[in-house]
């Protein structure tokens, strides 16, 4: 079960409010390279993935994932703080704005609401690991984008810091599919699903 | 306490606990001032916590403390997994 830490992972703190960027940074809850997706993806991809070890490490990039979705809405928060009407007009935050107001809602920026569409869970060891080091190589570059386009080091701090996590997350699944391939060399077979087709040295 | 308990009604007798404990927690949450859940959260509280001690104690970590003497939390079950998986 999950039990809720009342901090940040790491610090957010926006002195000046910006919705033109909250409209970008938003794409890193709910767009297909987002935070969301991200825990979604790892936590149900644990269920079935027969290597504790691999789980172990599914279980805990997901959970530090949950703690980015509440990063990203850390910063959409404090960048749409007591906003004018002529800012959010000239900003471009207008269409965001008159379906969810200031609330933080699972959307990328381009407007389409969040969708496991844009994620998968196979049961398939092998596929499932590829899916996550491509998944954390997708959000480093959402991240490097936003670094392009925001010049405030208020907010391209905690960005910097949320790329970062991305580069040592797909570190670690780097090393989670060696595991997975050392397992699976034991006995130089790699037509068969672990996750699915039950074998004594599965786990 | 649960001295002798099988790991499985030592985790059964955490979970009654646990959840004692969260659904004070929710309770807490919108009468912050009842003493009385208050208790009530503090003495499951108290015994949530000697619970899991004893059960770590025995069977591994449920939560990690800081003072791993080697690295076992990835090792299985996963809760998820019962006797079905072995």
């Amino acid at each position: 079960m999950f039990q809720y830490e009342k901090k940040l992972q790491y610090p957010v703190n926006i002195k000046t409010p910006n919705p033109k960027y909250a409209s970008i940074i938003i794409s890193q809850i709910g767009g297909p390279d987002g935070e969301v997706g991200a825990s979604l993806r790892y936590l149900t991809q644990r269920i079935a993935m027969p290597y504790a070890q691999i789980t172990g490490i599914l279980t805990d990039v997901g959970v530090e994932e949950l703690s980015h979705i509440e990063m990203v809405s850390a910063i959409i928060y404090q960048l749409t703080r007591g906003l004018s009407q002529e800012q959010i007009r000239e900003c471009g935050f207008d269409a965001y704005f008159v379906d969810h107001t200031t609330g933080v809602y699972p959307t990328a920026a381009s407007g389409f609401p969040y969708t496991a569409a844009s994620m998968q869970s196979k049961g398939d060891v092998l596929a499932d690991l590829h899916e996550d080091l491509a998944a954390e190589q997708k959000a480093r570059v959402t991240y490097d984008n936003i670094l392009r386009l925001v010049d405030d080091p208020d907010v391209c701090d905690p960005i910097k810091f949320l790329r970062a996590r991305e580069v040592v997350h797909y570190q670690r699944f780097a090393e989670a599919l060696g595991i997975a391939q050392d397992k699976m060399n034991e006995k130089n077979f790699y037509g068969y699903n672990p996750a699915f087709d039950k074998s004594p040295f599965a786990r | 306490m649960n001295n002798g308990l099988s790991r499985e009604k030592l985790l059964r007798q955490i979970q009654i606990y646990s959840f004692a404990v969260y659904d004070a927690l929710l309770y807490l949450d919108s009468h912050p001032s009842s003493k009385e859940a208050l208790d009530f959260y503090n003495k499951y509280k108290q015994a949530e916590s000697r619970a899991i001690a004893e059960y770590e104690s025995r069977f591994g970590k449920i939560r990690l403390s800081g003072q791993e003497s080697s690295w076992q939390w990835t090792d299985g079950p996963w809760p998820w997994q019962n006797e079905e998986d072995k």
